[in-house]
């Protein structure tokens, strides 16, 4: 078919061509011509941005060290608390709509700049100020007696007035669709405390920030109800409830 | 609330407003950041507190007069010779760690109670001192009574002296056996460390009061307890010439009171 169209075939009788641009002059003869378009449809793959996920939750600490103190209440001792939370934390890009980390490179773009102009993200937990746990006896709400600041002082028992926490991350990459590079750096065990309020959890620099990057981690949280402490009312259970711990993704400045 | 909805905090370039326990952020389009919150809590069980307590003490010792093989002699009634009399306490008396109300030290749990605020060390936070004393030591004496009429000439007082006509002391005779005094009573128990009377004493008007067991607060624990049985003797002088002669008299001994201190180092 192309060829017939680029073929211009006159019919076989006397013709004058004027000049270029083809004015034919044609009289008493039949001809065919044709004309070349083109048009085609595009689809955009939608903005790239982080997002973070499964960062909201509370988690319920038990004395797990039974077995190393023989204590399975406070008896005035350091009264170890741990747990571990239920959520997995995500950290990735990708569009608005998506729920979790993508191995497809095209699920978002970040137009107008390049995946390496593409801000990194940067994920901190911190503390308030003067943080600490404050405790309710069973028959008194309220009876502080045994609440505890994590100040970082030293403890009866030799321990330090603080929140462990404690990231077991898993499937942090730069570009989760080819690679398996790692360039995300943060703390995976921080004691925060008066004067350590804060940390730097998760970072991943601009440069390696690619379109499918991301990070997961579940949270361990660590403490010690000091020793030295005498209940209001012995022989109750005390509800124990800790700071808030505020889990900020800042996905701006995040150069390198 | 569709992110809520999704689980998730998304970054976009416009204003998006996110608010979670006590806290509450605005973004703006020029900053991107998002935040979510970790909240801890946990349910602690508390022990009793621990209390020094004393049990086994109140008793009232019948004393009768032993024959010849238990000490006495062959007399079955008082002729104006010393006259022996001898008793033992029904009762076990006990001092002993444990959560108020509680029959005795645990032999099992260490957890069973708590001094808290102990430096943390589950020690102590007191000794203990049991002490046993006549009551009213200046006229401590045993009334002799016939027909619930005081007969003064057969009453004698316990004043640690040896009266004419006899050959014994005027004291009350307290006898101390020990049967478990242990520093903590788990299982076997551990060693003893408490300083207790044991043997016999003499408890007349100016060597009373005595320290039947002591534990100083640096060997306290939680299950600390000293137990032991008692027994009382005493003479009615001889040379004592009865108002009533051959009539049956009943003789009152002093009260004894043990008291526990618990300001103990």
């Amino acid at each position: 078919m192309s060829k017939n169209i680029f073929r211009r075939v006159l019919a076989a009788s006397a013709a004058v061509i004027a000049s270029v641009g083809l004015a034919f002059s044609v009289s008493g003869i039949s001809i065919a011509s044709a004309e070349i378009g083109s048009s085609a449809t595009v689809a955009t793959v939608p903005q790239c941005v982080w997002q973070i996920s499964g960062a909201s939750e509370t988690i319920t600490l038990t004395h797990a060290e039974f077995s190393a103190d023989g204590h399975s209440k406070y008896v005035g001792q350091d009264f170890g608390l741990s747990g571990a939370g239920a959520n997995t934390v995500q950290v990735f890009v990708g569009p608005t709509s998506a729920s979790g980390v993508s191995t497809d490179p095209d699920n978002c773009a970040w137009y107008g700049a390049t995946n390496t102009a593409a801000s990194g993200a940067q994920v901190t937990y911190a503390l308030p100020a003067s943080p600490a746990f404050t405790s309710s006896a069973s028959s008194t709400p309220g009876d502080n007696s045994l609440g505890f600041s994590l100040d970082g002082s030293t403890t009866t028992g030799s321990h330090t007035a603080q929140l462990v926490v404690d990231l077991t991350k898993a499937g942090c990459t730069d570009e989760a669709a080819t690679t398996l590079v790692n360039s995300w750096t943060g703390s995976n065990s921080s004691n925060l405390k008066t004067g350590a309020l804060s940390v730097t959890a998760a970072q991943l620099a601009a440069s390696h920030t690619s379109t499918s990057s991301s990070c997961t981690w579940t949270t361990k949280l660590t403490t010690y109800v000091p020793g030295g402490k005498t209940p209001t009312h012995d022989s109750d259970t005390y509800t124990f409830t800790g700071p808030t711990v505020t889990t900020t993704l800042l996905a701006t400045g995040i150069t390198g | 609330m569709t992110l809520k909805t999704q689980g998730k905090r998304y970054l976009a370039g416009f204003a998006v407003v996110i608010s979670s326990v006590g806290l509450m952020f605005t973004l703006s389009t020029s900053t991107l950041a998002s935040a979510d919150s970790v909240g801890s809590s946990a349910s602690v069980g508390t022990v009793p507190t621990c209390v020094w307590q004393l049990t086994g003490v109140t008793d009232s010792v019948t004393l009768t007069h032993p024959d010849a093989t238990a000490g006495g002699d062959t007399h079955i009634a008082y002729m104006g010779k010393d006259f022996r009399l001898t008793g033992n306490s029904s009762q076990q008396a006990k001092i002993y760690v444990g959560a108020a109300g509680v029959a005795g030290a645990s032999t099992t749990d260490t957890d069973n109670c708590s001094f808290y605020n102990s430096g943390g060390l589950g020690v102590s936070n007191t000794g203990a001192d049991a002490q046993l004393g006549i009551v009213g030591t200046g006229t401590a004496k045993f009334t002799a009574t016939y027909n619930s009429s005081e007969d003064t000439a057969m009453t004698f007082p316990l004043d640690g002296t040896t009266p004419t006509g006899s050959s014994q002391v005027r004291n009350l005779s307290l006898t101390i056996t020990p049967t478990r005094c242990v520093t903590s009573n788990i299982g076997a128990g551990s060693g003893d460390n408490w300083v207790k009377e044991s043997g016999t004493t003499g408890l007349n008007a100016t060597s009373s009061p005595i320290s039947l067991a002591l534990l100083s607060k640096a060997n306290t624990s939680t299950t600390s307890t000293c137990s032991f049985a008692s027994a009382l003797s005493v003479y009615i002088p001889g040379g004592l010439t009865p108002a009533h002669a051959g009539q049956q008299y009943t003789f009152t001994g002093p009260t004894l009171t043990t008291t526990l201190s618990t300001s103990v180092d």
